[in-house]
């Protein structure tokens, strides 16, 4: 599921080369909206490694796919109200990067997750279920996930997808108040 | 071959010494253990003796150099090999100054003592049971729980800044901190560098200043007398005319001046204190050089203001200023700190309120200056507020008795006090 150019033509390089099945998402909403200079020569994205996009040390967002880029967004908002987010993009959904996360968790002790999708039953639940069981005691705060809507359709005028998806916003809101806890 | 003579330890705390003369002139034969050179440091004069057999070759330095310690300064030819161990070591082979152990500075304090004994042994770690009660009293996270066992923290101590008054883990990290904070242990008071003392010898100015005390302190018995005096005229003066004269002349009249002219008036009845002293002869002067010490950064210099009998206070201040100016540039000439009669020092500027000044010899008295004070005093029964100078006048009492001096000192108050009898005439 990559959230950059750079990984859309490295992990699908990847997927091709290895011997095992892999199931490649692309988010439609990124087709023509990121833009970016690639290496001509050869390279590829690994499976199964998550990338830390930037380092922080008051909590931990880790997100994937067109959500990387509201995290981004969010982070850069809050890192000028003086919050220092660390941003993972975990870019591989099955195997994920638990090294990655585990690691910044260790440092940060609180986490939001973001995913586009409905919250239940959605890849962060298993991130989640994850850091519990294996990181409980280095938490200070709940893993806190900002999904999508648990709807049983996806709205398509403007103002209720804003109210479904998550977005900056409510991603902002959500690190804030984790941080309070 | 050639041996090089090297400027030996001359003694603890010696870096240098200053060659007197050559023993041995550049072509004598040596024999070992003749003395080669002369060399006098701040503590002694010491001969150089010769290790080897040879003949002085060449002074690679002229007398009244100073040479530091390992300096070579002379080049001999001696019989033979010269072993090393009969050259001067200038400094022990690990290159270290030798320092006596006692005198090593400490080692530096620690960022904070961090053995979990000394913890315990202070009080600062929480015994088991008060960290498990603690966890919980107080709603914290699992990671707090976790540092509180691994810091040995009471969590009821540390102020919980989360909500509803949870204590986080930024809080215990805060708590963590702030309790080795108070393990430091620092000196009140580093020095950057970690030599236990600072070497520096008494050359130059400082050692003629230093010569000069010792010769004026130790040969001329000093007795120092002490006086009040109520400046409110002469503030009330300057009060009045100080800052017309400064726009007018470009010169701002300190008390300095009305001083001056105060001890001319008083000393016509007194002359022996405006005299000089030597070798026997007393010289009373019928003329005012008045000596004003100035201070300057590390030392200490008295110019001279020549016949102030016959300058007005303007020119007297104008003669203080561009002598303190030149003082500060260091270009006075001789004639302008010798030749002194009689000596004021003004420690007031710096806020003494008393002090006992060192005569400058061959003078007979010097007058400390001091700081004005505002004062309760007693005028006709009642107690008013007045401002007061307490002046200091240093006497030799081989040339002037007790009684004379006070006397002095009394009638030059008197002159100060009442200084419009006076002033109308050298103004």
């Amino acid at each position: 599921m990559p959230a950059t150019a750079y990984d859309a033509k490295g992990l699908l390089k990847s997927a091709i080369r290895g011997d095992d099945p892999v199931i490649y998402y692309e988010h439609k909403r990124l087709y023509r909206w990121i833009k970016e200079d690639l290496p001509e020569e050869d390279f590829t994205v690994p499976i199964g490694r998550a990338a830390m996009r930037k380092e922080g040390s008051d909590i931990t967002v880790v997100s994937y796919g067109l959500m990387y880029h509201r995290s981004l967004e969010a982070v850069s908002a809050l890192e000028k109200e003086g919050i220092s987010a660390e941003l993972i993009d975990m870019r591989t959904l099955s195997p994920w990067d638990r090294e990655i996360i585990f690691e910044s968790v260790r440092k940060t002790s609180r986490v939001v997750l973001v995913q586009e999708s409905s919250k239940t039953g959605g890849v962060m639940a298993e991130v989640s279920a994850a850091i519990t069981e294996e990181m409980f005691d280095y938490l200070d705060a709940p893993v806190t996930r900002v999904c999508g809507l648990d709807v049983p359709a996806i709205p398509f005028a403007p103002p209720m997808e804003h109210f479904f998806l998550p977005n900056a916003d409510k991603i902002a809101r959500t690190v804030k108040k984790v941080l309070e806890y | 071959m050639e041996y090089k003579v090297v400027v030996p330890p001359l003694g603890e705390s010696v870096v240098e010494g200053t060659i007197v003369k050559w023993l041995k002139n550049e072509g004598d034969s040596v024999k070992a253990d003749d003395p080669l050179v002369e060399i006098m440091t701040d503590k002694i004069n010491v001969e150089i003796p010769s290790p080897h057999n040879g003949v002085m070759k060449k002074h690679l330095v002229p007398p009244d150099t100073v040479v530091e310690i390992g300096r070579e300064i002379a080049l001999m030819e001696v019989e033979g090999e010269v072993t090393a161990a009969r050259t001067f070591d200038t400094k022990p082979e690990s290159g270290e100054e030798r320092i006596p152990q006692e005198q090593k500075a400490p080692e530096p304090a620690g960022e904070f003592i961090d053995s979990a004994a000394h913890h315990r042994q202070e009080g600062i770690h929480a015994d088991e049971e008060a960290i498990e009660t603690g966890i919980k009293a107080v709603q914290s996270s699992p990671v707090v729980r976790r540092l509180a066992r691994e810091h040995f923290i009471d969590l009821r101590k540390v102020s919980g800044t989360g909500k509803g008054g949870r204590v986080s883990k930024q809080d215990v990290i805060k708590y963590i901190d702030a309790r080795h904070r108070v393990d430091v242990v620092k000196p009140d008071f580093q020095f950057p560098d970690l030599e236990p003392e600072e070497v520096i010898p008494v050359t130059g100015v400082r050692k003629v200043i230093s010569e000069h005390m010792v010769k004026a302190a130790f040969t001329i018995p000093h007795v120092t007398t002490f006086d009040e005096c109520d400046m409110s005229r002469v503030i009330a003066w300057r009060r009045q005319y100080v800052d017309r004269i400064e726009k007018e002349d470009g010169i701002r009249i300190t008390f300095m001046p009305f001083i001056a002219k105060a001890i001319i008036f008083a000393a016509k009845e007194f002359p022996w204190i405006n005299a000089t002293l030597e070798d026997d002869v007393l010289r009373v002067k019928k003329y005012f050089n008045i000596g004003m010490a100035v201070a300057r950064e590390n030392s200490l210099i008295v110019p001279v203001i020549k016949h102030c009998e016959q300058k007005s206070l303007l020119q007297i201040a104008r003669d203080m200023h561009e002598l303190a100016e030149k003082a500060n540039a260091d270009t006075l000439q001789m004639d302008e700190i010798t030749g002194g009669t009689i000596s004021i020092t003004n420690a007031g500027g710096m806020g003494a309120l008393s002090s006992t000044p060192i005569i400058a010899k061959p003078q007979v008295a010097i007058l400390g200056v001091h700081k004005i004070v505002d004062k309760p005093v007693v005028r006709d029964g009642e107690i008013v507020i007045r401002p007061i100078l307490n002046f200091g006048l240093s006497f030799d009492h081989r040339v002037v008795d007790g009684a004379y001096a006070v006397r002095f000192l009394r009638r030059m108050i008197e002159y100060l006090e009442e200084p419009d009898r006076w002033l109308l005439g050298v103004i």
